[in-house]
Protein backbone atom coordinates (compact mmCIF):
# COMPACT_ATOMS: atom_id res chain seq x y z
CA UNK A 1 0.00 0.00 0.00
CA UNK A 2 1.11 3.31 -0.64
CA UNK A 3 1.34 6.53 1.34
CA UNK A 4 -1.14 8.77 1.59
CA UNK A 5 0.64 12.24 0.20
CA UNK A 6 -2.74 13.91 0.01
CA UNK A 7 -2.77 15.90 3.28
CA UNK A 8 -5.18 18.81 4.79
CA UNK A 9 -3.73 22.26 4.35
CA UNK A 10 -1.72 23.60 7.59
CA UNK A 11 -3.18 26.79 9.10
CA UNK A 12 -6.86 25.96 8.53
CA UNK A 13 -7.67 25.43 12.62
CA UNK A 14 -6.00 28.62 14.35
CA UNK A 15 -7.14 30.24 17.91
CA UNK A 16 -8.38 34.09 17.97
CA UNK A 17 -6.49 35.22 20.85
CA UNK A 18 -3.67 32.09 21.32
CA UNK A 19 -3.37 31.23 24.91
CA UNK A 20 0.09 30.68 26.48
CA UNK A 21 2.52 29.21 24.28
CA UNK A 22 2.79 25.72 24.87
CA UNK A 23 6.46 25.76 23.83
CA UNK A 24 7.38 27.83 27.16
CA UNK A 25 5.52 25.53 29.43
CA UNK A 26 7.12 22.65 28.06
CA UNK A 27 10.58 24.56 28.64
CA UNK A 28 11.89 25.44 25.48
CA UNK A 29 14.90 27.07 25.98
CA UNK A 30 15.33 26.39 29.38
CA UNK A 31 18.79 24.79 30.42
CA UNK A 32 17.86 23.95 34.19
CA UNK A 33 16.06 20.76 34.74
CA UNK A 34 12.83 20.76 36.36
CA UNK A 35 9.91 18.27 35.70
CA UNK A 36 7.24 18.45 32.97
CA UNK A 37 3.95 20.51 33.42
CA UNK A 38 0.31 19.79 31.94
CA UNK A 39 -0.10 21.25 28.67
CA UNK A 40 -2.56 19.33 26.76
CA UNK A 41 -5.38 16.80 27.55
CA UNK A 42 -6.24 18.08 30.88
CA UNK A 43 -8.18 15.76 33.51
CA UNK A 44 -9.50 16.68 36.83
CA UNK A 45 -6.10 16.63 38.43
CA UNK A 46 -4.62 18.83 35.50
CA UNK A 47 -7.99 21.59 36.10
CA UNK A 48 -8.76 23.34 32.88
CA UNK A 49 -5.47 23.91 30.85
CA UNK A 50 -4.86 26.70 28.60
CA UNK A 51 -5.45 24.79 25.41
CA UNK A 52 -9.26 22.99 26.77
CA UNK A 53 -10.83 24.55 23.83
CA UNK A 54 -8.65 22.78 21.44
CA UNK A 55 -8.78 19.71 22.95
CA UNK A 56 -12.98 19.72 23.26
CA UNK A 57 -11.85 20.13 19.41
CA UNK A 58 -9.85 17.04 19.16
CA UNK A 59 -12.14 15.03 21.29
CA UNK A 60 -15.70 15.67 20.50
CA UNK A 61 -14.85 16.10 16.58
CA UNK A 62 -13.83 12.66 15.54
CA UNK A 63 -15.92 10.82 12.68
CA UNK A 64 -18.84 9.06 13.92
CA UNK A 65 -17.03 5.81 12.77
CA UNK A 66 -14.52 6.09 15.24
CA UNK A 67 -17.48 6.12 17.97
CA UNK A 68 -17.08 2.37 18.77
CA UNK A 69 -13.23 2.37 19.15
CA UNK A 70 -13.24 5.26 21.66
CA UNK A 71 -15.99 4.03 23.56
CA UNK A 72 -13.69 0.76 23.55
CA UNK A 73 -10.51 2.45 25.10
CA UNK A 74 -12.64 4.24 27.01
CA UNK A 75 -13.81 1.07 28.94
CA UNK A 76 -10.62 -0.08 28.82
CA UNK A 77 -9.31 2.64 31.09
CA UNK A 78 -11.67 1.97 33.66
CA UNK A 79 -10.94 -1.94 34.46
CA UNK A 80 -10.44 -3.09 37.92
CA UNK A 81 -6.39 -3.36 38.71
CA UNK A 82 -7.21 -6.15 41.28
CA UNK A 83 -6.44 -7.17 44.63
CA UNK A 84 -2.63 -7.47 45.80
CA UNK A 85 -2.43 -11.34 46.93
CA UNK A 86 -1.51 -11.72 50.79
CA UNK A 87 0.90 -14.23 49.81
CA UNK A 88 4.09 -12.81 48.47
CA UNK A 89 6.15 -14.53 45.62
CA UNK A 90 9.79 -13.89 47.01
CA UNK A 91 12.64 -12.71 44.79
CA UNK A 92 15.76 -14.49 45.00
CA UNK A 93 16.60 -14.50 41.74
CA UNK A 94 16.20 -11.27 39.89
CA UNK A 95 17.07 -12.49 36.37
CA UNK A 96 14.96 -14.92 36.38
CA UNK A 97 11.42 -12.73 37.82
CA UNK A 98 12.54 -10.10 35.21
CA UNK A 99 12.58 -12.55 32.20
CA UNK A 100 9.28 -14.10 33.67
CA UNK A 101 7.43 -10.99 33.68
CA UNK A 102 8.83 -9.61 30.32
CA UNK A 103 8.04 -13.16 28.34
CA UNK A 104 4.31 -12.46 30.71
CA UNK A 105 4.43 -9.02 28.46
CA UNK A 106 4.93 -10.50 25.06
CA UNK A 107 2.18 -13.28 25.66
CA UNK A 108 -0.32 -10.33 26.31
CA UNK A 109 0.67 -8.75 23.32
CA UNK A 110 3.44 -6.37 23.84
CA UNK A 111 6.15 -6.07 21.35
CA UNK A 112 8.58 -4.94 23.04
CA UNK A 113 9.46 -4.63 26.97
CA UNK A 114 11.90 -2.46 29.35
CA UNK A 115 12.65 -2.27 32.75
CA UNK A 116 14.13 1.20 34.47
CA UNK A 117 13.93 2.61 38.08
CA UNK A 118 11.59 5.16 38.31
CA UNK A 119 12.93 8.88 38.33
CA UNK A 120 12.70 12.45 38.93
CA UNK A 121 12.43 13.16 34.90
CA UNK A 122 10.36 10.63 34.57
CA UNK A 123 7.45 12.41 36.16
CA UNK A 124 5.36 15.64 36.09
CA UNK A 125 5.40 18.24 38.55
CA UNK A 126 2.31 17.13 40.34
CA UNK A 127 3.43 13.09 40.42
CA UNK A 128 4.37 11.24 43.81
CA UNK A 129 7.34 8.40 43.51
CA UNK A 130 5.57 5.87 45.04
CA UNK A 131 7.10 2.98 43.03
CA UNK A 132 10.80 1.99 42.34
CA UNK A 133 10.43 0.39 39.05
CA UNK A 134 8.73 1.66 36.13
CA UNK A 135 7.84 -1.31 33.07
CA UNK A 136 8.13 0.33 29.83
CA UNK A 137 5.63 -1.99 27.14
CA UNK A 138 5.42 -0.65 23.61
CA UNK A 139 2.71 -2.26 21.26
CA UNK A 140 3.01 -2.00 17.24
CA UNK A 141 0.40 -0.34 15.06
CA UNK A 142 -1.03 -2.37 11.59
CA UNK A 143 1.55 -0.34 9.31
CA UNK A 144 -0.28 -0.76 6.32
CA UNK A 145 -3.58 1.13 7.74
CA UNK A 146 -1.01 3.36 9.10
CA UNK A 147 0.42 3.99 5.70
CA UNK A 148 -2.80 6.17 4.77
CA UNK A 149 -2.51 8.86 8.09
CA UNK A 150 -3.90 11.10 8.77
CA UNK A 151 -7.55 10.10 8.22
CA UNK A 152 -10.27 8.20 9.98
CA UNK A 153 -8.99 4.70 9.30
CA UNK A 154 -5.27 5.48 10.71
CA UNK A 155 -6.90 7.17 13.66
CA UNK A 156 -9.13 4.51 14.71
CA UNK A 157 -6.30 2.16 14.43
CA UNK A 158 -4.45 4.67 17.15
CA UNK A 159 -7.21 4.01 19.33
CA UNK A 160 -7.54 0.38 19.43
CA UNK A 161 -3.70 -0.10 19.66
CA UNK A 162 -4.55 2.54 22.83
CA UNK A 163 -7.01 0.04 24.05
CA UNK A 164 -4.83 -2.82 23.87
CA UNK A 165 -2.39 -0.48 25.60
CA UNK A 166 -4.61 0.04 28.52
CA UNK A 167 -5.71 -3.23 28.96
CA UNK A 168 -2.09 -4.45 28.07
CA UNK A 169 -0.59 -2.63 31.40
CA UNK A 170 -3.63 -2.77 33.64
CA UNK A 171 -3.48 -7.08 33.52
CA UNK A 172 0.68 -7.11 33.82
CA UNK A 173 -0.60 -4.85 36.80
CA UNK A 174 -2.94 -7.73 37.94
CA UNK A 175 -0.48 -10.01 36.90
CA UNK A 176 2.16 -8.92 39.42
CA UNK A 177 -0.41 -8.32 42.26
CA UNK A 178 -1.37 -11.92 42.14
CA UNK A 179 1.93 -12.10 43.04
CA UNK A 180 1.87 -10.37 46.16
CA UNK A 181 4.02 -6.98 44.65
CA UNK A 182 2.15 -3.64 44.71
CA UNK A 183 1.51 -2.35 40.89
CA UNK A 184 -0.35 0.16 39.20
CA UNK A 185 -1.14 -0.09 35.81
CA UNK A 186 -1.03 3.15 33.87
CA UNK A 187 -4.11 3.08 31.09
CA UNK A 188 -3.79 5.59 28.36
CA UNK A 189 -6.44 8.72 29.36
CA UNK A 190 -5.19 12.00 28.55
CA UNK A 191 -2.46 13.40 30.51
CA UNK A 192 -0.50 10.22 32.83
CA UNK A 193 1.46 11.71 35.60
CA UNK A 194 4.39 9.40 34.34
CA UNK A 195 5.73 10.02 31.05
CA UNK A 196 5.61 7.34 28.63
CA UNK A 197 8.61 8.90 26.38
CA UNK A 198 11.42 9.19 29.23
CA UNK A 199 10.52 5.85 30.81
CA UNK A 200 10.99 3.90 27.37
CA UNK A 201 14.57 5.34 26.81
CA UNK A 202 15.84 4.78 30.43
CA UNK A 203 14.11 1.13 30.18
CA UNK A 204 16.03 0.74 26.81
CA UNK A 205 13.27 0.21 24.48
CA UNK A 206 14.78 2.84 21.82
CA UNK A 207 15.73 6.37 20.92
CA UNK A 208 13.70 9.53 20.98
CA UNK A 209 13.61 10.90 16.91
CA UNK A 210 13.61 13.96 15.59
CA UNK A 211 10.00 13.62 15.24
CA UNK A 212 9.19 13.21 18.75
CA UNK A 213 8.44 10.12 19.24
CA UNK A 214 10.48 6.97 20.11
CA UNK A 215 12.07 4.94 17.31
CA UNK A 216 12.90 1.02 18.17
CA UNK A 217 14.61 -1.33 16.27
CA UNK A 218 11.78 -3.54 15.77
CA UNK A 219 8.95 -1.57 15.02
CA UNK A 220 10.74 1.97 13.71
CA UNK A 221 7.82 4.63 15.10
CA UNK A 222 5.36 2.49 14.21
CA UNK A 223 3.96 1.71 17.41
CA UNK A 224 2.97 3.07 20.81
CA UNK A 225 4.00 3.14 24.36
CA UNK A 226 2.46 2.83 27.95
CA UNK A 227 4.12 1.59 30.85
CA UNK A 228 3.39 0.10 34.64
CA UNK A 229 5.35 1.23 38.03
CA UNK A 230 5.35 -2.14 40.58
CA UNK A 231 7.71 -2.46 43.42
CA UNK A 232 8.86 -5.36 42.44
CA UNK A 233 12.20 -6.55 42.79
CA UNK A 234 13.36 -6.69 39.08
CA UNK A 235 16.75 -6.52 36.98
CA UNK A 236 17.00 -2.99 35.25
CA UNK A 237 17.86 -2.71 31.22
CA UNK A 238 19.89 0.27 30.16
CA UNK A 239 19.62 2.61 27.72
CA UNK A 240 20.29 1.92 24.15
CA UNK A 241 22.32 3.50 21.32
CA UNK A 242 20.66 2.31 18.10
CA UNK A 243 21.88 5.14 15.76
CA UNK A 244 19.13 7.16 16.15
CA UNK A 245 20.76 10.49 16.42
CA UNK A 246 23.31 9.55 13.42
CA UNK A 247 20.30 8.43 10.97
CA UNK A 248 17.80 11.90 12.24
CA UNK A 249 20.85 14.25 11.83
CA UNK A 250 21.11 13.71 7.99
CA UNK A 251 17.86 12.62 7.45
CA UNK A 252 15.11 15.10 6.68
CA UNK A 253 11.55 12.63 5.84
CA UNK A 254 9.64 14.30 8.51
CA UNK A 255 10.39 17.67 8.97
CA UNK A 256 10.25 18.23 5.12
CA UNK A 257 7.16 16.66 5.21
CA UNK A 258 5.39 17.49 8.36
CA UNK A 259 2.87 20.11 7.02
CA UNK A 260 2.80 22.98 9.57
CA UNK A 261 6.53 22.85 9.58
CA UNK A 262 6.81 21.70 13.34
CA UNK A 263 9.81 19.76 13.23
CA UNK A 264 13.28 21.27 13.65
CA UNK A 265 16.30 19.79 11.88
CA UNK A 266 18.54 20.66 15.18
CA UNK A 267 18.03 19.62 18.67
CA UNK A 268 16.95 22.34 21.42
CA UNK A 269 17.54 22.70 25.32
CA UNK A 270 14.46 21.27 26.75
CA UNK A 271 14.14 21.88 30.91
CA UNK A 272 17.96 21.17 31.01
CA UNK A 273 18.40 18.30 28.38
CA UNK A 274 19.23 19.23 24.75
CA UNK A 275 16.98 16.87 22.94
CA UNK A 276 14.74 16.90 19.51
CA UNK A 277 11.76 18.67 19.95
CA UNK A 278 8.53 19.35 17.84
CA UNK A 279 7.32 22.77 18.31
CA UNK A 280 3.49 22.20 20.20
CA UNK A 281 2.10 25.45 19.11
CA UNK A 282 2.15 24.39 15.17
CA UNK A 283 2.08 20.55 16.20
CA UNK A 284 -0.99 20.55 17.80
CA UNK A 285 -3.53 22.59 16.02
CA UNK A 286 -2.58 20.31 13.04
CA UNK A 287 -2.96 17.35 15.00
CA UNK A 288 -6.70 18.00 16.42
CA UNK A 289 -7.79 19.07 12.95
CA UNK A 290 -6.37 15.64 11.44
CA UNK A 291 -7.31 13.34 14.48
CA UNK A 292 -4.05 12.74 15.31
CA UNK A 293 -1.94 13.18 12.74
CA UNK A 294 0.85 10.65 12.58
CA UNK A 295 2.27 11.88 9.42
CA UNK A 296 6.00 12.03 10.80
CA UNK A 297 6.25 8.32 12.43
CA UNK A 298 4.59 6.91 9.18
CA UNK A 299 7.15 8.81 6.56
CA UNK A 300 10.46 7.88 9.31
CA UNK A 301 12.34 5.81 7.27
CA UNK A 302 12.86 3.30 11.00
CA UNK A 303 9.02 2.80 10.35
CA UNK A 304 9.57 0.28 7.61
CA UNK A 305 9.05 -3.26 7.91
CA UNK A 306 12.48 -4.86 8.80
CA UNK A 307 14.21 -1.51 8.16
CA UNK A 308 15.19 -0.47 11.76
CA UNK A 309 17.67 -3.39 12.64
CA UNK A 310 19.78 -2.61 9.33
CA UNK A 311 19.72 1.19 9.37
CA UNK A 312 21.18 0.63 13.32
CA UNK A 313 23.37 -1.47 11.84
CA UNK A 314 24.73 0.85 9.03
CA UNK A 315 24.90 4.00 11.79
CA UNK A 316 26.72 2.16 14.09
CA UNK A 317 28.68 0.59 11.52
CA UNK A 318 29.99 4.15 10.25
CA UNK A 319 30.84 4.89 13.35
CA UNK A 320 34.10 3.11 13.28
CA UNK B 1 -3.80 7.32 45.02
CA UNK B 2 -4.58 10.19 46.27
CA UNK B 3 -7.89 11.42 47.83
CA UNK B 4 -7.42 14.82 47.41
CA UNK B 5 -7.34 14.92 44.19
CA UNK B 6 -10.36 12.75 43.97
CA UNK B 7 -12.50 15.22 45.52
CA UNK B 8 -11.30 17.55 42.91
CA UNK B 9 -13.39 15.54 40.70
CA UNK B 10 -16.87 17.30 40.62
CA UNK B 11 -15.55 20.62 41.07
CA UNK B 12 -13.60 20.69 37.82
CA UNK B 13 -14.34 20.44 34.24
CA UNK B 14 -12.49 17.91 31.93
CA UNK B 15 -13.24 16.80 28.02
CA UNK B 16 -11.30 13.54 29.08
CA UNK B 17 -12.92 10.33 30.80
CA UNK B 18 -12.87 11.63 34.51
CA UNK B 19 -11.34 8.07 36.16
CA UNK B 20 -11.57 7.53 39.90
CA UNK B 21 -8.81 8.42 41.82
CA UNK B 22 -9.11 5.18 44.05
CA UNK B 23 -8.30 2.09 42.41
CA UNK B 24 -11.52 0.16 41.11
CA UNK B 25 -12.38 -3.14 43.05
CA UNK B 26 -14.71 -4.27 41.00
CA UNK B 27 -16.05 -5.00 37.16
CA UNK B 28 -19.51 -3.97 38.49
CA UNK B 29 -17.90 -0.72 39.76
CA UNK B 30 -16.16 0.10 36.95
CA UNK B 31 -19.64 -0.29 35.18
CA UNK B 32 -21.33 2.14 37.25
CA UNK B 33 -18.51 4.64 36.75
CA UNK B 34 -17.74 4.08 32.80
CA UNK B 35 -21.50 4.05 31.59
CA UNK B 36 -22.57 7.90 32.72
CA UNK B 37 -19.49 9.00 31.23
CA UNK B 38 -20.22 7.42 28.33
CA UNK B 39 -23.45 8.99 28.16
CA UNK B 40 -22.05 12.52 28.90
CA UNK B 41 -19.75 11.88 25.84
CA UNK B 42 -21.87 10.66 23.43
CA UNK B 43 -23.82 13.29 24.14
CA UNK B 44 -21.43 15.88 23.50
CA UNK B 45 -19.98 13.94 20.93
CA UNK B 46 -23.92 13.77 18.93
CA UNK B 47 -24.07 17.97 20.24
CA UNK B 48 -20.77 19.87 20.46
CA UNK B 49 -19.07 17.44 17.90
CA UNK B 50 -21.82 18.25 15.04
CA UNK B 51 -21.66 21.57 15.47
CA UNK B 52 -17.83 20.90 15.13
CA UNK B 53 -18.00 19.09 12.47
CA UNK B 54 -20.56 20.72 10.12
CA UNK B 55 -18.78 24.17 11.13
CA UNK B 56 -15.82 22.56 9.63
CA UNK B 57 -17.31 21.52 6.39
CA UNK B 58 -18.75 24.26 5.96
CA UNK B 59 -15.53 26.78 6.65
CA UNK B 60 -13.40 24.33 4.70
CA UNK B 61 -15.54 24.51 1.25
CA UNK B 62 -15.32 28.31 1.54
CA UNK B 63 -11.70 28.61 2.11
CA UNK B 64 -11.92 30.11 5.20
CA UNK B 65 -9.77 29.90 8.58
CA UNK B 66 -11.64 27.58 11.58
CA UNK B 67 -11.39 29.94 14.81
CA UNK B 68 -11.88 28.54 17.97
Amino acid sequence: MKRNTDHPAPNFLQYHDYPVSGNKTNGLGEREFRRAEYVFHSSPKTGPLAWDRLQRHFRYSIPLSLLPAVLSHMWATFRPQGAVAAERLEVTDRKQTTRMIKEKALELGAGVVGICELKDHHMTKAAKKVYKYAVSFGLPMNREIMLSAPDAKSSKEVQQVYSRCSRLTVDMARYIRSLGWPALGLPINGSSEFLHIPIAIDAGVGQLGKHGSLICKEYGSNFRLTTMLTDMPLEVDSPEDIGVDDVCLKCRACSNVCPPQAISDSKQWVRGIEKWYVDFDRCVPYFSDTYGCSICVEVCPWSGPGRGIKLSEKALARRQ
Amino acid sequence: MNQESGNLQKKQKSHAPVLPQKEIQSDFEALKLFVPQAIVYLARHLTVGSYIRLRRIALRRLGRIYYL
